[in-house]
This record gives structure tokens, C-alpha cells and sequence, in this order.
């Protein structure tokens, strides 16, 4: 064990705790880019380094970034409000972590590599002989997630368009509407 | 290949043909869409076909598993006429969302490569945390919601399965060799993943919330495309990694749970749906058990065909009921008098449900029942048989609140646009393939072998 890997391991658990115990979202939200960051430079140490970029620029750069504006956006900074309904869970989610921790650290006990690394011809991971990868025998997987990109845009699309689409109708008559409904029930 | 296609260009088609049309002429596209998706698929049928470098298997087993998928999806199409009209929708997009999860369940069902199916189940499933939510009021909303935490979480678990298994094998095809405790890891939770999607107990909990509170028609398609979706993969991971050591037992017990816990708590619910949703708990436990036998793939075929059709008919009826707020079991009162073939269609449903002879969901009973046996199963087959018959203690009270009780409304219900002839259509099937079984079963017979 290298001293890059004992940094790299000590940062990347580190900020995954602070990303799960911060109160604050924004905070727990950098965290969570920070622990990216970490890991793309575990995925350069490991000869994946177009993984690591995009790494990156699509997790660190766009989807933390969508987080961060969606927190903003609702001022849900402060997460711990009303909470505290059930303060035994904590202690059993913990427990329960710990549970699954163990689980796979035994399952990893005494595995070495299936095929050892220095066999592979990774070539750093560069875009080059990925993409002889991607548009050859994972050309249909290629396709299906430009599908999966496009149902998912779709999707998101119809989840935030407000949904009457007849006329609108006052406030008062929603409310009027609303007790009638209460008067129903 | 021409099936992937058809459905691909007809979630493509639906998406843009409301651009320039009304909602209606999408409607008319997607279920032109299905149905040729249906005529290739039948043309192909029984023939294994393989494209992609074999990334792509449209094997017996799969074309099996689409069919049932389609049978749902043209059944929520049918069924949803007047339903989203009472409140505003559905926009154009309803109907390309439930082409796209068609699109991702076929994709799911016809590989052996776990790349792909996490593909084809994402593809399946964020479609439907849209169509979830898309009553737009908060048991919709929350539906939803319920639905995309714990599904983003099983994917999770799912993913970090992948991971594992190439760790172990090497591979991410299915039914290469492994052995070890991080082979065992890998199967666990792969099973955990989809164990989700199937809503075996213990991994159940946001069915009935989510069946309840999404709008019908969208809980219909659930039930029955996303089920067989799911257990198509579900068998296939099962298949390759062998019914033995500890998968035997956890699939045991999770079979056992599933029918125990599905049926004793649908005995206690006062909203038909609700109910339904744990009817469908426990009739994953059902598919399930035909796991055990030798040769599971025509009967879970088979069964999930006369389940997609049973429980499509008895949601169809739901549809025509739900003003939003669920089915309580007293507005189900004067159904015969109100609307004959919504009578007729409920009573169809429920005795097939309840796997009454000489009803289709009796001869998919059968034959799961028939399949755990002769793989020697008989403790676990007389379990089930006896959840079954507690299971006809809640189908009969729904019917009996249907029949005897006194009309709490007396107005008569209209059927409008093209559900009475998904109902008429459903409950026709439900009694001609109950009277001949063979017309239906034989469909399924060439699925014997999962490919691997």
C-alpha cells in the first residue's frame, strides 16, 4: 500500500461521511463533489483515465451542479427539519450498515484479481481503445442508453409540466371545491 | 429484431406525433404500434433469434415473456379512456412513456448480458416514477416518490451486484462459472435487485402504496408488463446460477413469505385496489414457485399470461370506478346493475384470480403448482395451495361487495372510447383460454430451454 493509496482511501471515506452526516445539504452536497474528485483520481492511479475525466465532468460537473440548484432552488439548505419522528432508527440504520460492511468484507477476504492486471493490455484507458469497445461489442448497450437518455428527457419533461391544462381556475373556486371535497370524504 | 424495432419507432412516433396532433391520434399510433409489434412477433414466434453479438436473444422464452408485456400495455391503453379526461390528461407523452417501458421490458426479457438488462430495467422503470405522479395530487405524488427511492435503490444494489459478478467471473454474461463467497455476494444481491422489481415479500413495501396511490391505468400496466418484465430476468439470473446451497433456501423463503404475507394482509384492506396490490404480492409468490421445477419457463409464461390478463380485467374495472381517491369496497355495491359488463368482467376477473376452474388463472395455478412438484417440492406446494385458499376469502368479498351489497349510487356508468371493448375483449380470453388451456399454453411450450 502506496502512500497515495492510504491518502485516497482515508479522503474518499472521509467525505462519503460527511456527504451522509451534514446537516447542511449544500455542505453535504460539496462533499459529495469532493468524494467524486478523490475518486477520479483513484480511477487515474487504476489506468481508467477517460472514466476519471468524464468522472468528473459528468458527475462532479453536471449532476452535483443539478443537485446544488435544486437545493438552492427549494432553500431545503437545513435537511434536519421536523425530523426526529423515529430517533431509534438511527442507531439500527447504523447497525445495519455495519452489517453489510462486514458481509462484503468477508466476501472479499482472500479473493485475488480473476485476471491479473498486469496481463490486460489497458493502455491507460484512453478514449481510444474505449471507444473500439463501445462502438464494437457494445454497440447495442451504446444504442439502448441513447434510448434510455431520450425516454428519460421525456420523462423528466412530463414529471415538471404543470398538469391542467384547461382553463385556469381561480383560487377561490379551488378552495370552494376543496371543502366540498372535505364535506365528501 | 423487427419487434425491437417496431416498438423503438412507435415510443419514437408517439413522442412526436402530438407535436401536430391531438392526444387521441397518439393514442391511435401506440396501440397501432403494439399490435405490430404483436403480428412480428407472432410471425417470429417459436423461432430463437439473436442480433447484437448475442447481446440481443429473442429466444422462445423471451418472445413469451413480450407477449405478456404487450397483452398489458394494450390493456392500459384500452382501459384508460375516460380516466384522465375526468381530470385534465393525459398530454400526448402518457402514451409514449408507456411505449418506452414496453420498449425497456422487451429489452430486459431478451439478453443474458447484465449490462443490458440494467439498461432495459432503467428503461422500463423511469418512465413509470413519471407515470406514477402523473395524476398530479399528492397520493400521486407520493406514489411516485415512493417508487423512485426505493427503485433508484435497487438499481443501486442491482449495479453493485454487476460489479461483483464480473468481479468473480470475469464476465458479464450470465451462466459463466463462479464459485466463493464474492460469487454468492454477486448472486444475492443481483436477486435483491429484482426481488424489488417482482415485489417478493420481504422487498414488497412500496406496492401497495404505490398501486394505491399511482392512477389506475398506470397501476394496471405495473401489475402486469412490469411483472413479467421482471421475472423474465429474474428467471434468467436464477437459471444460470443454479437452484442450489443457500439461493434454494432464501427462494424458499421468500416464496413462503410472499404468499403468507401477501394474502393475510390483502384479507384486512378496505380499498380494492389496495387490496389488489396485495393479491399481486402474493401472486409473485406463485410465479416464483415454479422456480423449483425442472423446466419453469412455459409455466411462468403461461401463468404470467393468465395473470396479466386477470388482474388487467379486474384493474380495467377499477379504472372505470376511481374518481382519484381508490375503490372503498362499499362503491363497488349495485356493479351488476349499474353496468353489465362491468359486472360481468369484475366476476370473470376474481374467480380467475382466485384460480377457480373453468377460468384461466386455474390452469396457470396448475401448472406452476404441477412444476414445483415435480421438482419434488411437495411442503412448499402444499403451503401455497393453502395460501390459495385464503386468497378466495378476500377475491370473494371484493365479489361479494360487487353483488349482494345495496347500491350506495344508482346512476348507471357509461363506457366510453374503446373500454368496453378492452373489457369485452379481456373477459372473453380470461373464459375462452380457461375453457381451452391448450390454445394458450401451447404458445409457451417452446420456451422450455432459458437460454443462458
Amino acid at each position: 500500500m502506496s502512500a497515495f493509496d492510504l491518502i485516497a482511501g482515508v479522503l474518499l471515506i472521509a467525505s462519503a461521511l460527511a456527504a451522509v452526516t451534514l446537516k447542511n445539504a449544500v455542505h453535504a452536497g460539496l462533499a459529495l463533489v469532493g468524494n467524486f474528485l478523490v475518486l477520479a483520481t483513484v480511477y487515474f492511479a487504476l489506468e481508467a483515465q477517460f472514466l476519471g475525466w468524464i468522472q468528473i465532468i459528468v458527475y462532479a460537473g453536471a449532476v452535483m451542479v443539478l443537485f446544488l440548484f435544486v437545493i438552492m432552488l427549494l432553500f431545503d439548505a437545513k435537511a434536519d427539519v421536523g425530523a426526529g419522528r423515529m430517533p431509534w432508527m438511527r442507531p439500527i440504520a447504523a447497525a445495519l450498515a455495519a452489517v453489510f460492511f462486514l458481509a462484503l468484507a468477508y466476501a472479499f477476504s482472500g479473493v485475488g484479481p480473476v485476471h491479473p492486471l498486469a496481463e490486460i493490455k489497458l493502455a491507460g484507458g484512453l478514449p481510444g481503445p474505449l471507444g473500439q469497445l463501445l462502438y464494437g461489442p457494445w454497440l447495442y448497450v451504446v444504442l439502448l442508453i441513447a434510448v434510455l437518455l431520450f425516454a428519460a428527457t421525456v420523462a423528466a419533461v412530463v414529471l415538471v409540466q404543470p398538469g391542467v391544462r384547461g382553463a385556469r381556475k381561480k383560487p377561490q373556486v379551488l378552495e370552494r371545491e376543496r371543502e366540498l371535497e372535505e364535506v365528501d370524504r | 429484431m423487427t419487434t425491437l424495432w417496431i416498438l423503438f419507432l412507435t415510443a419514437l412516433a408517439a413522442t412526436f406525433v402530438g407535436f401536430f396532433a391531438p392526444a387521441r391520434t397518439a393514442k391511435v399510433f401506440t396501440l397501432l404500434g403494439l399490435v405490430a409489434a404483436l403480428v412480428s412477433l407472432a410471425l417470429g414466434w417459436g423461432e430463437p433469434l439473436s442480433a447484437y453479438g448475442g447481446l440481443y436473444v429473442l429466444d422462445p422464452f423471451a418472445q413469451g415473456f413480450t407477449l405478456v408485456m404487450i397483452v398489458g400495455g394494450l390493456l392500459a391503453l384500452l382501459a384508460d379512456c375516460d380516466y384522465f379526461q375526468r381530470k385534465g390528461w393525459p398530454p400526448f407523452e402518457y402514451y409514449a412513456l408507456v411505449a418506452f417501458a414496453v420498449l425497456g421490458g422487451h429489452v430486459m426479457a431478451s439478453t443474458a448480458h447484465l449490462g443490458v438488462i440494467v439498461v432495459g430495467l432503467e428503461l422500463l422503470s423511469i418512465p413509470l416514477y413519471a407515470l406514477a405522479a402523473s395524476r398530479r395530487d399528492e397520493a400521486s405524488y407520493e406514489a411516485s416518490l415512493k417508487y423512485f427511492l426505493l427503485g433508484a435503490v435497487a438499481a443501486a444494489v442491482f449495479l453493485y451486484g454487476i460489479a461483483l459478478y464480473f468481479g468473480a467471473t470475469g464476465g458479464f454474461v450470465l451462466g459463466a462459472a463462479g464459485s466463493g463467497p464474492i460469487y454468492a455476494a454477486a448472486v444475492m444481491l443481483l436477486l435483491a435487485g429484482l426481488a424489488f422489481k417482482t415485489a417478493l415479500v420481504p422487498f414488497h413495501w412500496w406496492t401497495p402504496d404505490v398501486y394505491q396511490g399511482s392512477p389506475a391505468p398506470v397501476t394496471l400496466f405495473m401489475a402486469t408488463a412490469v411483472k413479467a418484465a421482471a421475472f423474465a430476468a429474474f428467471a434468467r439470473v436464477l437459471a444460470a446460477v443454479g437452484l442450489e446451497g443457500p439461493v434454494f433456501y432464501a427462494l424458499a423463503a421468500l416464496v413462503l413469505l410472499t404468499v403468507f404475507w401477501g394474502n393475510l394482509t390483502a384479507m384486512v384492506q378496505g380499498e380494492a385496489k389496495r387490496m389488489l396490490a396485495y393479491s399481486s404480492v402474493a401472486h409473485a409468490g406463485y410465479i416464483a414457485i415454479a422456480l423449483f421445477g425442472p423446466d419453469p419457463a412455459p409455466a411462468m409464461g403461461y401463468y404470467l399470461l393468465a395473470y396479466a390478463l386477470s388482474t388487467g380485467l379486474a384493474f380495467a374495472v377499477l379504472t372505470q370506478l376511481d374518481d382519484g381517491r381508490g375503490v372503498r369496497l362499499g362503491e363497488l355495491a349495485g356493479l351488476w346493475g349499474r353496468s353489465p359488463l362491468l359486472g360481468l368482467g369484475w366476476t370473470v376477473a376474481l374467480f380467475s384470480l382466485a384460480g377457480l376452474p373453468p377460468l384461466v388463472g386455474f390452469w396457470g395455478k396448475y401448472l406452476v403448482f404441477l412444476e414445483a412438484a415435480r421438482g419434488g417440492q411437495y411442503l412448499l406446494v402444499a403451503l401455497a395451495l393453502f395460501a390459495a385458499v385464503i386468497a378466495a376469502y378476500y377475491y370473494l368479498k371484493l365479489l361479494g361487495a360487487a353483488l349482494f351489497a345495496k347500491a350506495e349510487k344508482a346512476e348507471k356508468i357509461v363506457l366510453s372510447g374503446s373500454t368496453p371493448v378492452g373489457i369485452a375483449l379481456a373477459t372473453l380470453l380470461v373464459v375462452l383460454l380457461g375453457v381451452l388451456p391448450g390454445l394458450g399454453f401451447g404458445l409457451f411450450t417452446a420456451a422450455n430451454a432459458i437460454v443462458r
